[in-house]
């Protein structure tokens, strides 16, 4: 075999290789990124509340409309949203009661916020009852009994 | 600081927390006796087109602009639809002579040949259209049949009446409407 044909068949089995590898990589990126965005879709579904069932999520809901819902949360995963914003815009529909956990932000934070701040409460009451009891304990004798 | 003033003063201060959540809760937009809360309210509403199921027609909510439009998302298979029925039909009666208003039915979660065949029995005259998808009834953020929005001539959401409507009721909030109008 000549030089000239060796080197063509090396360069065409090199750019078949790189070709194979280059699709492959595409191939395992778009099922990467099907699945990104499947994931993304349970997530969300989870979060939706369906509008025609009782404490049920449209990703557990067999509804005809938790399916509808589910087909625009792809339509939406699809157009880039974030899941606040695809969140939000079922509460501009829906209202906050569409969202099956308050959100964390406006008037809703107050759901988190709120026990946190009475158990600081409860904490500060517990430490000044102690921390005033230790000043003066109850069991404390007036000066001069003990003699 | 005793102990007892300490405890009183953050008593006071969780009360008051208490009442400032009452208030909040409170000044929220309430839904009044017929009335229920929507965040639409107030708001453009969502467009709707379709192909009327009785004469197949196309059928534009942009279209009805200038009249109050009654907007109602029923099923065959909603026993409080069929009683809500005849009053739309009065409704749509005697408010379609004068022009001052009209009615677009949207079908919820229904086959469309079923939806149809209820329209025939109950004597609708009035458009109602099909909603594959439910793309309408998520856009309004429909609950359950019947639910029905009621659009002021500019196009935007003004009432919505969760389940049956009568056609008083209905006489009675678009009067209220309109009297509003007139007075701002």
């Amino acid at each position: 075999m000549k030089v000239t044909s060796r080197v063509f068949l090396v360069a065409f089995f090199g750019l078949v290789a790189v070709i194979c590898l280059m699709v492959g990589t595409l191939a395992t990126g778009s099922t990467r990124s099907r699945q990104v965005q499947s994931d993304l879709v349970e997530q969300v579904a989870a979060t939706i509340r369906c509008p025609v069932c009782d404490g049920l999520s449209v990703a557990d809901s067999s509804a005809p409309i938790a399916k509808d819902i589910r087909g625009k949360i792809l339509q939406d995963v699809h157009r880039h949203m974030t899941e606040s914003q695809i969140e939000n815009s079922f509460v501009a529909q829906y209202g906050r009661s569409i969202l099956l956990r308050p959100q964390r932000s406006g008037l809703s934070a107050l759901v988190w916020l709120l026990p946190l701040v009475a158990i600081s409460i409860g904490i500060l009451i517990l430490a000044a009852f102690y921390y005033d009891r230790a000043k003066n304990p109850p069991w404390k004798l007036p000066r001069g009994d003990l003699k | 600081m005793t102990i007892r003033k300490k405890v009183l003063i953050i008593g006071g201060v969780v009360i008051a927390c208490v009442v400032a959540a009452v208030a909040i809760g409170v000044s929220l937009p309430a839904a009044t006796d017929y009335q229920a809360y929507s965040p639409l309210l107030g708001k453009p509403a969502p467009q709707i087109t379709g192909t009327s199921l009785l004469t197949g027609a196309s059928e534009s909510l942009a279209n009805l602009r200038g009249r109050y439009v009654v907007v109602n998302f029923f099923a065959s298979w909603c026993t409080p639809c069929e009683s809500e029925a005849s009053d739309l039909e009065e409704f749509y009666y005697q408010e379609s002579q004068a022009h001052l208003a009209t009615i677009i039915g949207v079908v919820f979660e229904d086959v469309t040949s079923t939806a149809r065949k209820f329209l025939i029995q109950t004597g609708t005259t009035y458009p109602a259209i099909a909603d594959p998808g439910e793309k309408i009834a998520i856009e309004y953020g429909v609950t359950g049949p019947p639910s029905t929005y009621i659009i002021d001539p500019q196009g935007i959401v003004v009432a919505h009446v969760n389940g049956p409507v009568t056609s008083s009721g209905l006489e009675a909030v678009i009067n209220q409407l309109r009297h509003k109008r007139q007075t701002t």
